[in-house]
């Protein structure tokens, strides 16, 4: 479903951050991508949908591209691959003026269009799927760190995305809040959904994970099944 | 402070001033001249010639037939004459609180000024002459035939008394503009001093004389409570008449005619009537309701500009923030430029080149230049403000709102202005409690708005403090409840 080639980039002038990454991802995959910090693997992520450019190789998702040169250059295979892929972001990044609900039904609304009953509707089952029907009318400030991580699960979920990249979504939160978030993605590995999550929690990406990729100095170091990749971590 | 008007300014300065004791001179301002060994007088460059203006090969040297006068009397006195500048507006209220000696630029014997300071004897018959453009037929040499006619003239003059209630009136601050405003056909005609019309006017090709409508003396003010200094610049006027140097200094000004033959063989008698008749006009009447509905009038004039004024700044100032923050580069920069140049001069210099210099070119009338003018300033205000608001958005919002499939356009209208807006409030709002204030400065393109309103009843009512009282009032009137809204808006806002 991705297929990365030759992938390159290097922030200003000189620091090179990846140096060449080629690999590919199958639908129905979850992947765990971990590696040493500043190794690569956010990067490689946040490419993927565009909020990084890059400067050499291409990403391709099913049949739209991205080649270097930026947002200008690749809108109109952004627009397509955004809506097929959904983000997760380390520090959830919901709307601060919204309620949960109303991120939730932000982007179906004035993106795709849908009816704002039906968008509603959704809404509320995708936060009691999260555990967070009561929630709904609550401002983010008015929510745990774990809490606005669920209902930024919710928010990605609700576009009905193909794959979604999860960038440290559990690193962010106390010990006590990470169960609660596990738990939902747990769930949705299950559901067979294409998952691509960076990761520095072993166990969990053992458990839950079909493959591991481990990125090193720019590169893919390994690639394998999570219990020979994943071996000689802690 | 920072951009409050200078008017309001001058205004409460001028309360504060008469509101304190004035020195006590009384019967021997004369003694104190003479020790000074300076006569004092005030009045304004910006008359120009052949008043009092600047030389132009030597402008730290005055020159115009004023300048001769009053060297004269001085040199009568056994003192040196020494200028003093003065808006010409504010000349009788500068005059009663000490600013100079005597006044003398052009000063009409009329009611407004002869109740408040004594005059002398005249140094100049004047008339009253109405110009218009060229062949048209609508105006005639009557103050009657103005009626219903747009007619331009000087704030506080003696023209302005005598067709503020006939016609439409046009009211300026200088002596060129009037002119320039009716060859573009922005007004019907002008009434202005014949000295005044044949420096300014006649040289106008578009322009012509209409005629003379009526007539009135040029005479020296002095306080009321000095009434040796005002005999003896009286009797040194006497003597200048008598001797032929009145004359001789006239005729250099080429400002000599068979009228001014009647200064030579002035009497008491000639006095009496002069003061008599400009003091039989309508005398002070106080603050009436007429004149309360004029201050409301001007503080909705001053609503409405402001009002227009900030609906353009704001949308102009937010395009401009955009532009510097998501534009390509060259609009990023055009937008630099723009900020830079209107924030970087005066308000007043702009309103000026709008509505004069730019004459040419865009017709428009004076209140829409008002709003374009004051609108254009405030957006490179507004722009910093959003600027500062969109700043104070975390990063995350817009890759959030972009990794969810939203167009760049959708995203900031939908996630990163609205809580940028909600940054940017306290100044938005500040800006437009400046703006308000900053309105009064339109009154240089003949808007009357209500700080102008207060500078013309305040001639009516021989007082500045009733007028500056309840224009200061109005003002806040206007900002308080702002402010309040303002602050409710802000607690509404403030989740997240």
């Amino acid at each position: 479903m991705i297929t990365i080639a030759k992938l390159a980039k290097s922030y200003g002038a000189g620091t090179p951050i990846l140096r060449g990454v080629d690999v590919t991802f199958a639908k129905g995959q979850v992947v765990a991508i971990t590696g040493p910090s500043g190794a690569g693997k956010s990067t490689l992520l946040r490419c993927i949908n565009g909020l990084e450019a890059f400067d050499g190789g291409s990403i391709r998702v099913e049949n739209d591209t991205l080649v270097p040169g930026g947002e200008r250059t690749n809108a109109i295979a952004l627009a397509a691959i955004r809506r097929r892929v959904g983000f997760v972001f380390q520090t959830w990044n919901l709307f601060a003026h919204r309620t949960a609900i109303a991120n939730v039904m932000e982007a179906p609304l004035h993106v795709r269009k849908i009816a704002p009953r039906e968008a509603r509707a959704r809404a509320e089952a995708l936060l009691e799927c999260v555990g967070l029907a009561l929630r709904a009318d609550a401002y983010p400030h008015e929510l745990s760190g774990g809490e606005q991580q669920r209902v930024a699960i919710a928010r990605a979920l609700a576009m009905d995305p193909e794959a979604l990249l999860l960038d440290e979504p559990t690193s962010a939160l106390d010990p006590s809040r990470k169960g609660e978030v596990l738990a939902v993605l747990r769930a949705l590995a299950e559901s067979g959904m294409t998952m691509l999550l960076v990761t520095h929690d072993v166990a969990f990406a053992r458990e839950v994970a079909h493959r591991a990729v481990v990125v090193a100095e720019g590169k893919i170091a390994e690639d394998g099944d999570p219990k020979d990749v994943l071996r000689h971590d802690d | 402070m920072t951009r409050a008007t200078v008017r309001i300014a001058v205004v409460l300065c001028t309360i504060a001033c008469l509101a304190a004791p004035r020195a006590a001179w009384a019967g021997d301002a004369l003694d104190r001249v003479r020790h000074a060994g300076v006569l004092r007088w005030g009045g304004d460059l910006q008359g120009g010639e052949p008043f009092v203006s600047q030389d132009p090969r030597d402008p730290s040297h005055l020159v115009g037939f004023e300048v001769d006068i009053a060297a004269a009397i001085a040199r009568t006195l056994g003192v040196r004459a020494e200028f003093v500048e003065n808006d010409w507006s504010t000349l009788v209220p500068s005059l009663e609180r000490g600013s100079f000696d005597v006044a003398m630029n052009g000063l009409e014997v009329m009611a407004s000024r002869a109740t408040r300071v004594s005059f002398t004897r005249p140094y100049y018959v004047f008339t009253e002459r109405l110009i218009a453009r060229r062949g048209d037929t609508r105006v005639h040499p009557s103050l009657d035939a103005l009626r219903g006619l747009r007619v331009g003239t000087l704030a506080s003059s003696y023209a302005f008394e005598l067709i503020r209630d006939r016609s439409d009136v046009v009211v300026y601050e200088g002596t060129e503009e009037p002119y320039l405003d009716l060859a573009r056909g922005r007004t019907d005609a002008v009434l202005l001093d014949d000295i005044i019309a044949a420096r300014y006017g006649e040289p106008n090709a578009a322009l012509e004389v209409v005629g003379d409508v009526a007539e009135g003396y040029y005479a020296v003010a002095a306080r009321k409570s000095e009434p040796d200094l005002e005999s003896a610049v009286d009797a040194a006027l006497a003597q200048m008449a008598k001797s032929g140097e009145l004359e001789a200094i006239l005729r250099r000004a080429n400002l000599w005619s068979a009228r001014e033959e009647r200064l030579t063989s002035w009497t008491p008698a000639d006095q009496a009537r002069m003061i008599g008749a400009a003091t039989a006009e309508v005398g002070a009447t106080g603050m009436t309701p007429r004149h309360v509905l004029l201050f409301v009038q001007g503080a909705l004039m001053t609503l409405l500009v402001s009002t227009l004024a900030m609906l353009l700044a704001v949308p102009l100032g937010l395009a401009l923030a955009i532009a510097r923050r998501w534009g390509p580069r060259w609009l990023d920069v055009l937008a630099n430029v723009y900020v830079e140049i209107y924030r970087g001069t005066p308000v007043l210099l702009q309103l000026y080149v709008l509505y004069y210099g730019l004459a040419p070119i865009v017709r428009i009338n004076a209140l829409t230049a008002a709003v374009v003018g004051l609108g254009m300033n405030y957006a490179a205000y507004e722009a910093e403000a959003y600027r500062a608001g969109i700043q104070a958005v975390p990063r995350g919002q817009m890759e959030a709102a972009l990794s969810l499939g939203m167009s760049l356009p959708l995203a900031l209208r939908r996630i990163i202005l609205p809580q940028a807006f909600r940054h940017a409030l306290p100044n938005v709002t500040n800006d437009f409690i400046a703006l308000l204030k900053d309105s009064s400065l339109v009154s240089v393109i003949t808007v009357v708005e209500l700080t102008k309103q207060m500078t013309i009843t305040a001639v009516d009512v021989r007082g500045w403090l009733m007028p500056g009282l309840l224009c200061a009032a109005l003002y806040l009137a206007m900002s308080w409840p702002l402010g309040f809204v303002a602050r409710r808006l802000e607690a509404r806002l403030a989740h997240g």
